[in-house]
C-alpha cells in the first residue's frame, strides 16, 4: 500500500494550513504599503533630505535642545511610569480586595475615562487647572489665595495629563496578575509566620511583579510617544519632547530634519521595546491581560 | 491580610484616583450649558447656545459628516482585514508568522507622530522607486484619512478576533463539513455565530480610534476635508470656547454609548450562549480596555 | 487538659451555620482527621484554628494557651494546603527558610534546619530547585518540611493528598504518618476520602451540618457507627431493619421479615419490639448457589459488574437490592450468574448495629 489513511489525512491539514495563511495576505499587503511603506520613507528622507548623507542626525546631535529634548523625553516617560507604577499598583491592589461590587465601580472608573477621547480629557483638565480655572476659581473664592497658581503650562501638568492618559494600561495587568495570585500563598506566609507587611512584602509583592513590569514597559512606550497632552497642558518655551520637534520642524517645511527626530524617536521605541522583550518576557503577561479577554 | 484600618487607607486612595479621573471630565458637561462666551465654573445663565453653534456654524458642520464617514468606513475596513487576518494567523501554519504577527501589531507601538511624517509623504506622492511610481494625491481626501486610520485601527479587530477564535471549538466545523456544508456555508454558519462578539468588539475599537485620533488626521487634513478631533485642536491651542465644551460633551455621550455598548456584549453573549453570568468585574475586566494608549 | 481544646467552635456566613458549636479535643501527638462530604463545615473548622476566619463563637486552646483571638502569624502552626501554596519565586530551600526566617534564626541554624528537614522528606540536594520543577509528590513533601520545619505545636493538613494520582496518594499516606510520629506534633488532617483517614488517624471525627457526629478509632467508626450516615461514610453498608425478637446474653434476634431472621451479637441494651436498623458492608457478605447452604436469606443476582480486585454483585433480596462485593482471586471463578438465585452469608460478627 503506497498512501495509508494516516498519511492521506496528515497531507491534507497540512494544505488546508497553507491555505488558511492566504487569509492574511490582504491584511500584510496592507500593512506593507500603508504602515511600513510611510515609516520607511521617513527614515530615508531622514537621510536624504536635503542632501544625501547624515547632515540631519549630525545637526540633531549638535543642538543643544534636540539632546536635551531626547533626555526630557526619557526622563517624563519614566517619571510617569513611576507615578503610575505606584497609584496603578495601589489601584489595582483595592480592587482585588475589594467587595465585587465596588471592584466594578472602581474598574468601571479606570476604563471608562480610557473610552473618552483623549482630547475631551485634556480639555478637561485644561479648564480645571488654567488660570482661571476651577481650581484657581474656587482657591480665590475662599481667600486662600490673592493671586492665581500656575497650574498648567508647566511640568507638572504634563506629568498629571499624562498620567490620567496612561493609569488605565498600568491598571489592567496589575490586577490581571493579581488576580491570578491564589490567596492561599499569603495565607502560607502568614501561618508560617510572616506578620501582614512581611507577606506582603515577600510573597504578594513578587508574585505580582510581573504584572508592574508589563504595566511599566506600556505605559513607558505609549508615554515616549506622548504628543497632544505636553502640546496642550505644557510649556511651549520649556520641556518639548521628539514628538513636538518632530511635528515643528515638518511644519516648518524642514522634511529631512523633522524626519530625523521622527526616526530617532521610533529608535528609541523600538529599542526600548526589544531589550524589555529580551530581559522582562512580558509577552505572555501582555496577552493575558490584553488579548485574553474572555 | 491588611489590618482593617489599611484596608480603609488604602480603599480612600483608590477613590481620590478614581475621583481624579473621573471629575474632571463630568465638569466640562455642565459648562458647556451655558449662554456666556467664557468658559465658567459652575455655569451662569443656562442655554444651549453653544450647541446650536454646533449645528450652525460651517467650521463644525463641514467636520461631523467627515468624521463620521471616515469612523464608519475605517471599522468596516480595519474589522474586514483584522478578521481574514486573525483566522489566518490562528489557523494557518507558515514561516514567518511571528514576524508577521509583529507587522499587524506594530500600530500600537509605534509613535503616532511617525506615522504621520510618513503618511504626510506618501499620501501626497505616492508609492515610488526610482523612476517607477503610482498613487498620490490622498492628501486631504476622504479615502487618505480612512486608509491612515484603518492602520492604527488594525490591531483591535485582530486581537479580539483571535481572541475569540481560540475558544471555537474546532470538531464543530468538522461536524458541519462532515453533513456537508461547504467551507464558506461552515465558516457563515458555525464560525462566524461563534467569533461575533470578537468581531463587533474589535469594530467598536476600531471605530473608536478613528473617531479620536487626531495627530494624523491633522497632517493630512485640508482646510476643506478635516475631522472633528482637528477641529477641536486647533480650537483649544487658541481659545477656550464653549463650543469646545459642548462638542466635547457630545463625543463624551457617544463614548458613553459606545462604552457601555462593549460592557454589555460580554453579558449578553453570555446570555446568549446560557452561561452563568459572573460578576460584574468580572465581566468590566473581561472587555479589558484595548483602547490605543496613543495620543 | 488535652493538647488541642475546640469549645462549642461557630461559624456563620449570613443566616448559613457553617460551623454549629464544633468540639474536639486531641491529646499531644494524635493524628485526627476531619472526615466529612463538602459543606460539612470540615474545612471550616481547619481554618479557624489556623486563623484565617475569625469564629462567631467558642474558642481554640493550644496546650493550654487560648489561641482565639491570635492572629495567624503568631499562632505557630504549621499547614499544608491543598494546593500546597509553595511560593513559586523562592527555591525549595528559600521555601522551607521562610518560617525560619519569621523567628529571626541565625542564618546557620537556618541552613542546619533546612538540610536536615530535607533529609526527613528524602529530598536531600533538592534546596536549590525551583517548586515548579518538582513532581506532585515531592511538591507534596517539600510543603510538609516547609511546615514542621519550625517545630509548630499543631499541624494542619487541608485535603493535602487529594491532588495526588491514587497510587502515589497511597504511599504518602504512609510516608506522612510516618514523619508525624517521628517529629510527635500534633496533627489536624481534613479529608472527604474514606480511605485515607482509616489508614492514617488515631481517630476520625465524622462530620456532617457543621457537627461532628462521631469521634472515635477507626476500627469503632468503621465497626460501630452510630447511624447510617456515619456508616455510609466509611464506605459502602447495606442497611438492614428490623425488629428484635428475642435476646439474651451474648445478643438478641432481629427479624427482617418473610420469616427471615438475623442473630446479632451485641452487648448493646435493647428490647424485645424495639425497631432497629444493622449495617452490613458489601465485603462481609458470602455468596453460594441457592441450595448449597444451609442459609435462609436468598435472593436473586440482578448484576454483577466487574471492578478490579473486587466483583459487585447486586441481588434482590427482602424486597431490596443487596451489594455484595467479592475479592477477585486468579483462577477461582465464583460461579454465580445472573438471575441465579443464591444465598447470602455472613458471620454474625458483621452486622454492624446503628445507634
Amino acid at each position: 500500500m503506497a498512501q495509508t489513511p494516516r498519511i492521506t489525512g496528515s497531507r491534507r491539514r497540512g494544505g488546508s494550513q497553507a491555505w488558511w495563511g492566504l487569509l492574511a495576505l490582504p491584511a500584510a499587503l496592507f500593512m506593507v504599503f500603508f504602515f511600513a511603506w510611510p515609516l520607511g520613507q521617513m527614515i530615508f528622507r531622514s537621510f536624504m533630505d536635503p542632501t544625501p548623507g547624515l547632515d540631519n542626525y549630525v545637526r540633531f546631535a549638535q543642538t543643544p535642545s534636540g539632546v536635551r529634548s531626547l533626555f526630557e523625553t526619557l526622563g517624563m516617560s519614566a517619571l510617569v511610569t513611576i507615578i503610575c507604577a505606584v497609584v496603578g499598583y495601589v489601584y489595582a491592589y483595592a480592587v482585588r480586595f475589594a467587595s465585587p461590587r465596588i471592584a466594578a465601580v472602581l474598574l468601571f472608573a479606570v476604563l471608562f475615562p480610557a473610552g473618552v477621547n483623549l482630547l475631551v480629557r485634556t480639555f478637561a483638565l485644561q479648564v480645571v487647572l488654567r488660570d482661571t480655572g476651577i481650581i484657581n476659581q474656587l482657591l480665590l473664592r475662599i481667600h486662600l489665595i490673592s493671586e492665581h497658581l500656575t497650574l498648567i503650562r508647566t511640568e507638572t501638568a504634563v506629568a498629571l495629563g499624562m498620567t490620567c492618559m496612561l493609569l488605565p494600561y498600568m491598571v489592567l495587568p496589575v490586577y490581571s496578575v493579581m488576580r491570578g495570585i491564589n490567596p492561599e500563598y499569603v495565607q502560607a506566609a502568614a501561618g508560617l509566620g510572616a506578620r501582614p507587611i512581611v507577606a506582603f512584602a515577600r510573597v504578594f509583592l513578587p508574585m505580582s511583579l510581573p504584572g508592574l513590569y508589563a504595566g511599566g514597559l506600556i505605559v513607558f512606550v505609549a508615554g515616549l510617544g506622548f504628543y497632544v497632552v505636553p502640546q496642550l497642558l505644557g510649556d511651549n518655551a520649556g520641556g518639548r519632547f521628539l514628538s513636538q520637534y518632530t511635528a515643528d520642524y515638518m511644519a516648518q517645511a524642514e522634511w529631512g530634519y523633522g524626519s530625523a527626530i521622527g526616526t530617532i524617536l521610533l529608535l528609541v521605541t523600538l529599542t526600548t521595546l526589544a531589550t524589555a522583550a529580551r530581559v522582562l518576557k512580558v509577552g505572555e503577561i501582555l496577552r493575558q491581560s490584553f488579548g485574553g479577554a474572555r | 491580610m491588611t489590618t482593617r484600618s489599611w484596608q480603609w487607607l488604602w480603599r480612600a486612595c483608590a477613590v481620590l484616583t478614581a475621583a481624579i479621573l473621573l471629575a474632571p471630565i463630568l465638569v466640562v458637561v455642565p459648562m458647556s450649558f451655558t449662554n456666556s462666551s467664557t468658559l465658567a465654573f459652575p455655569p451662569e445663565d443656562l442655554s444651549l447656545r453653544w450647541y446650536a453653534e454646533l449645528l450652525t456654524n460651517p467650521q463644525w458642520t463641514l467636520r461631523i459628516p467627515v468624521s463620521v464617514e471616515t469612523a464608519l468606513a475605517t471599522a468596516v475596513l480595519a474589522t474586514l482585514l483584522g478578521t481574514l487576518a486573525a483566522l489566518g494567523m490562528t489557523r494557518g501554519k507558515f514561516p514567518g508568522r511571528g514576524l508577521l504577527t509583529a507587522l499587524f501589531l506594530a500600530p500600537l507601538v509605534v509613535p503616532i507622530i511617525d506615522l504621520a511624517v510618513g503618511d504626510y509623504f506618501v499620501w501626497a506622492l505616492g508609492w515610488q522607486v526610482g523612476p517607477v511610481g503610482f498613487g498620490g494625491s490622498l492628501a486631504g481626501t476622504v479615502p487618505g484619512l480612512v486608509l491612515a486610520h484603518t492602520v492604527l485601527a488594525f490591531p483591535f479587530p485582530f486581537l479580539t478576533v483571535s481572541t475569540s477564535l481560540t475558544t471555537v471549538d474546532r470538531t464543530l466545523e468538522l461536524a458541519a463539513a462532515g453533513l456537508g456544508a461547504n467551507p464558506w456555508k461552515t465558516f457563515q454558519k458555525i464560525t462566524l455565530p461563534l467569533i461575533r462578539t470578537g468581531v463587533i468588539t474589535g469594530a467598536i475599537f476600531a471605530f473608536l480610534t478613528s473617531w479620536d485620533e487626531v495627530v494624523v488626521a491633522s497632517f493630512l487634513a485640508s482646510p476643506r476635508v478635516s475631522t472633528v478631533p482637528v477641529q477641536i485642536f486647533t480650537e483649544l491651542r487658541q481659545s477656550y470656547d464653549p463650543a469646545a465644551a459642548a462638542i466635547s460633551s457630545v463625543l463624551l455621550a457617544a463614548a458613553v454609548v459606545l462604552v457601555g455598548l462593549l460592557a454589555l456584549i460580554p453579558l449578553l453573549a453570555r446570555r446568549a450562549y446560557g452561561r452563568s453570568t459572573d460578576n460584574l468585574a468580572e465581566i468590566v475586566s473581561g472587555e479589558r480596555g484595548v483602547v490605543a494608549a496613543t495620543s | 487538659m488535652a493538647f488541642l481544646e475546640i469549645r462549642d467552635l461557630t461559624k456563620v456566613y449570613g443566616d448559613k451555620v457553617v460551623l454549629d458549636g464544633l468540639n474536639l479535643s486531641a491529646q499531644d501527638g494524635e493524628f485526627i482527621s476531619l472526615l466529612g462530604p463538602s459543606g460539612s463545615g470540615k474545612t471550616t473548622a481547619l481554618r479557624l484554628i489556623a486563623g484565617f476566619l475569625q469564629p462567631d463563637g467558642g474558642s481554640i486552646a493550644v496546650n493550654g494557651k487560648d489561641i482565639t483571638n491570635l492572629p495567624v502569624h503568631r499562632r505557630n502552626i504549621g499547614m499544608v494546603f491543598q494546593s500546597y501554596a509553595l511560593f513559586p519565586h523562592m527555591t525549595v530551600g528559600q521555601n522551607i527558610a521562610f518560617g525560619l526566617e519569621q523567628r529571626r534564626f541565625i542564618r546557620k541554624e537556618i541552613t542546619k534546619a533546612v538540610d536536615e528537614s530535607l533529609d526527613m522528606v528524602r529530598l536531600k540536594g533538592f534546596a536549590s530547585r525551583r517548586p515548579a520543577e518538582l513532581s506532585g509528590g515531592q511538591q507534596q513533601r517539600v510543603a510538609l518540611a516547609r511546615a514542621l520545619v519550625f517545630k509548630p505545636q499543631l499541624l494542619l493538613l487541608d485535603e493535602s493528598l487529594s491532588a495526588l494520582d491514587k497510587k502515589l496518594r497511597v504511599q504518602m499516606q504512609l510516608e506522612l504518618r510516618q514523619i508525624q510520629k517521628e517529629v510527635g506534633v500534633t496533627a489536624v488532617f481534613v479529608t472527604h476520602d474514606h480511605e485515607e483517614a482509616l489508614t492514617m488517624s488515631d481517630r476520625v471525627a465524622v462530620m456532617r451540618d457543621g457537627r461532628i457526629v462521631q469521634l472515635d478509632t477507626p476500627s469503632n467508626v468503621y465497626r460501630a457507627p452510630v447511624d447510617d450516615f456515619v456508616a455510609e461514610s466509611l464506605g459502602e453498608a447495606n442497611f438492614l431493619h428490623g425488629v428484635v425478637r428475642s435476646k439474651d446474653g451474648s445478643g438478641f434476634v432481629l427479624d427482617l421479615g418473610d420469616g427471615i431472621i438475623l442473630p446479632v451479637p451485641t452487648d448493646r441494651p435493647v428490647q424485645v419490639g424495639d425497631t432497629l436498623t444493622v449495617a452490613i458492608r458489601p465485603e462481609d457478605i458470602e455468596l453460594a448457589p441457592a441450595r448449597s447452604t444451609g442459609s435462609n436469606l436468598v435472593g436473586r443476582v440482578r448484576s454483577i459488574a466487574f471492578a478490579g480486585n473486587t466483583t459487585l454483585y447486586v441481588v434482590e433480596a427482602l424486597h431490596r437490592e443487596i451489594r455484595v462485593r467479592r475479592p477477585n482471586t486468579a483462577g477461582v471463578k465464583n460461579g454465580v450468574a445472573v438471575d441465579e438465585e443464591v444465598a447470602l452469608a455472613w458471620d454474625s460478627s458483621a452486622a454492624l448495629v446503628l445507634a
